[in-house]
């Protein structure tokens, strides 16, 4: 599994939704808490069956909130734009690990 | 980047804010300040001793002091920040609940694995877990330090005079501060 490619089309999926003008006030922020929801999702990917799904379902939560309060506290995106931001994010991750659909 | 870049690109961007004169006022709250760093070693000294600890043989049972506390204080922080005159700092608000919110839920966890588990046994899940709590706080952190930079009063805390748009240059700050930072921190 090619880790850097899916953190880079999470972040490509980000900056569609968002649009060139919010991404560029959130880019740097986001990254990098993108890159954190991505390595959350690596480990859930290649220790699921060791974790109990309250753990992985929290930590994923906690990453989504992280990555919306990076969007919308900060940056003043606006709360619909940063839910679809998010999502976006989510479907391009599980577009690359389908294992991850339902857990994401 | 290095801490001398990570200390200029705050600077500059605490510069920019200094620059903007004009006519509102951003305040820099020193004891703000100082309870959010007192929250950031109690996150910071529990996850530390949680992660030594956890294994499937050794799990972390529920205990509720660690979280009746920092709940207490980001509550008590969350009221401050309700209190400020500054609509900055006011919209901020949300991020405190947001982050009581999250306390509760891994409590919530907490009890559930105890319960399931004998507690949690998972390491580099609380790794992140703390990894999560720290970028959140890191950045709340930024923006009073950033305050504190551009104050006047510099330590001692104080306003600092500077156009509407002050505040954006206090979050310049803080996300260039959080750039800086990278990755895991």
């Amino acid at each position: 599994m090619d880790w850097t490619k899916i953190l880079n089309d999470a972040i490509a999926a980000a900056k569609t939704a968002l649009g060139n003008e919010d991404w560029s006030a959130v880019a740097k922020g986001a990254a990098t808490q993108i890159g954190k929801l991505v390595v959350t999702a690596q480990y859930i990917a290649e220790h699921k069956d060791q974790m109990d799904p309250a753990e992985y379902q929290f930590t994923v939560a906690q990453n989504k909130t992280a990555l919306h309060n990076v969007f919308t506290a900060y940056e003043a995106i606006g709360e619909a734009a940063a839910q679809n931001a998010i999502a976006a994010v989510v479907k391009a991750v599980v577009a690359d690990v389908p294992a991850l659909a339902g857990i994401l | 980047m290095n801490t001398t870049g990570r200390v200029r690109n705050l600077i500059m961007a605490s510069l920019l804010a200094m620059g903007l004169t004009g006519c509102s006022t951003v305040d820099y709250d020193a004891q703000a300040d100082q309870q959010l760093t007192t929250i950031s070693q109690e996150v910071n000294q529990q996850f530390v001793t949680w992660e030594s600890e956890a294994s499937p043989a050794t799990p972390v049972a529920y205990d509720t002091k660690f979280y009746d506390k920092v709940e207490a204080d980001v509550k008590t922080l969350e009221i401050r920040m309700e209190a400020s005159q500054d609509t900055s700092t006011r919209t901020l608000i949300p991020v405190f609940d947001s982050l009581n919110t999250q306390f509760e839920g891994l409590r919530t966890v907490h009890k559930a694995m105890t319960a399931s588990h004998g507690g949690f046994r998972d390491a580099p899940f609380l790794h992140s877990v703390q990894d999560n709590f720290n970028s959140q706080i890191a950045s709340l952190l930024t923006y009073e330090l950033s305050l504190k930079a551009a104050s006047p009063a510099g330590s001692t805390g104080g306003k600092t005079d500077s156009t509407a748009t002050a505040t954006t240059g206090a979050k310049a700050a803080a996300s260039a501060a959080t750039l800086a930072a990278g990755p895991g921190n």
